[in-house]
């Protein structure tokens, strides 16, 4: 098999690839074209720079993918609209979001102070140890007492003492002793 | 000279055959510029979007095209390519009340080349077919040695193309899938035009090597 000759006059040789792969500059391209007038050593080797990005080329685009080009601007301009239905419903949904969170804040806030005031103190609320559970803490070490004793009042006076302060505090509201 | 029309105004304007007529009366069959256009969409004209999205379609879908490994999935990609320019431009509105001429174009390309690499990165593919792997059906008679020897020739050339670094491909292929120019090869890959041809040409004397008979 005989090679392609790509080269004849080499000051042209980039041009010959250039313009066989894309566009040129309007001055290469009428220079180039001047010169290929005259020379059809570069003609033909012109031919075999097309033959090579032919080579390298895809295959022109199936009837399949011509009928989804044909659908693009109508599916794309559908895309856009739900894309800014979404932008535009957001804001709505964040708040509605924080007001949820803010109505479960604000119950959470408040069931303490129900509590306080006679009620039935929250299920999440600490509970005072049984006096089992009590026992159990006592047989425990040294260290764990002390664990104990710093998280917890010594004596009821400390409860109603600090139930002030505790007051309104649900997170850390430590329930009925009695 | 491998000519492709990437630029075809009018291909499928939402509203039908009428409305694409009377459409095309108004912005003079693609006279009108991209960002014109763009102005026009985004005060409201639903079908200036149509327009735009008909002028680019073919070069975002040739440009996407080597990276999917279904071709179903060129037009999925496109889609996500104008929506994400789209995206960039009205940004670019909000924060410069206005977009330089081209630069839309210029968005687009380079959005299209990085929605098409990320999909390569997550499937690990990247097409090498050339245009006549499905069109060249082995065949017997006087021409089958000249099909027989661009058979070879083409399994050169794709044995070369594998070889290329990755620079040197894309600048290859953005000339011949999309046909840019040097300079929008540079501004898609954010290198200069110059380093562009540089890029280019070194891949194309391995391609011409290989086309010549030397392995890749």
């Amino acid at each position: 098999m005989s090679a392609p000759n790509f080269t004849h006059c080499a000051e042209m040789e980039a041009l010959l690839a250039e313009r066989a792969s894309g566009p040129l500059e309007a001055a290469d391209a009428a220079a180039l074209s001047r010169h290929l007038l005259g020379c059809a050593p570069c003609q033909a080797a012109a031919g075999h720079w097309e033959t090579l990005f032919s080579l390298v080329a895809l295959a022109p685009p199936t009837l399949k993918e011509e009928a989804a080009l044909r659908d693009l601007p109508a599916r794309t301009l559908l895309a856009w609209r739900l894309r800014e239905d979404r932008f535009r419903r957001l804001p709505a949904l964040v708040a509605a979001g924080l007001l949820a969170a803010a109505a479960v804040v604000f119950v959470l806030w408040h069931s303490p102070q129900q509590a306080v005031g006679g009620s039935a103190p929250l299920a999440m609320a600490v509970e005072t140890p049984s006096a089992a559970e009590a026992e159990w803490t006592l047989d425990g070490t040294s260290s764990e007492l002390d664990d104990v004793d710093a998280a917890e009042p010594a004596s009821e006076d400390a409860t109603l003492d600090d139930g002030l302060a505790l007051e309104g505090d649900g997170a850390f509201f430590l329930g009925d002793s009695g | 000279m491998l000519a492709r029309a990437m630029t075809e105004p009018g291909d499928a304007v939402p509203g039908g055959r009428r409305a694409q007529r009377a459409w095309t009366l108004i912005t003079g069959g693609g006279g009108v510029s991209d960002e014109a256009l763009l102005a026009d969409f985004f005060a409201g004209n639903s079908r200036a979007f149509g327009e735009l999205v008909s002028r680019h379609q073919r070069l975002v879908h040739a440009l996407v095209r080597r990276y999917v490994s279904r071709p179903e999935d060129a037009a999925d990609l496109a889609q996500a390519a104008f929506l994400r320019a789209f995206a960039a431009v009205r940004r670019s509105l909000g924060r410069q009340g206005g977009t330089q001429t081209g630069l839309f174009r210029a968005w687009l390309v380079r959005i299209a080349v990085n929605v098409g690499k990320n999909h390569a990165r997550d499937i690990g593919r990247w097409r090498f077919e050339s245009a006549e792997v499905l069109a060249e059906a082995p065949a017997a008679g006087p021409d089958a040695v000249a099909l027989l020897e661009r058979a070879e020739q083409r399994r050169r050339v794709r044995a070369a193309m594998a070889c290329l670094s990755a620079r040197q491909r894309e600048v290859v292929t953005l000339r011949v899938d999309g046909g840019l120019a040097f300079k929008e090869v540079a501004a898609a890959l954010r290198i200069t035009e110059n380093n562009a041809k540089v890029h280019f040409h070194h891949a194309v004397r391995r391609l011409k090597a290989a086309m010549e008979g030397e392995e890749g």
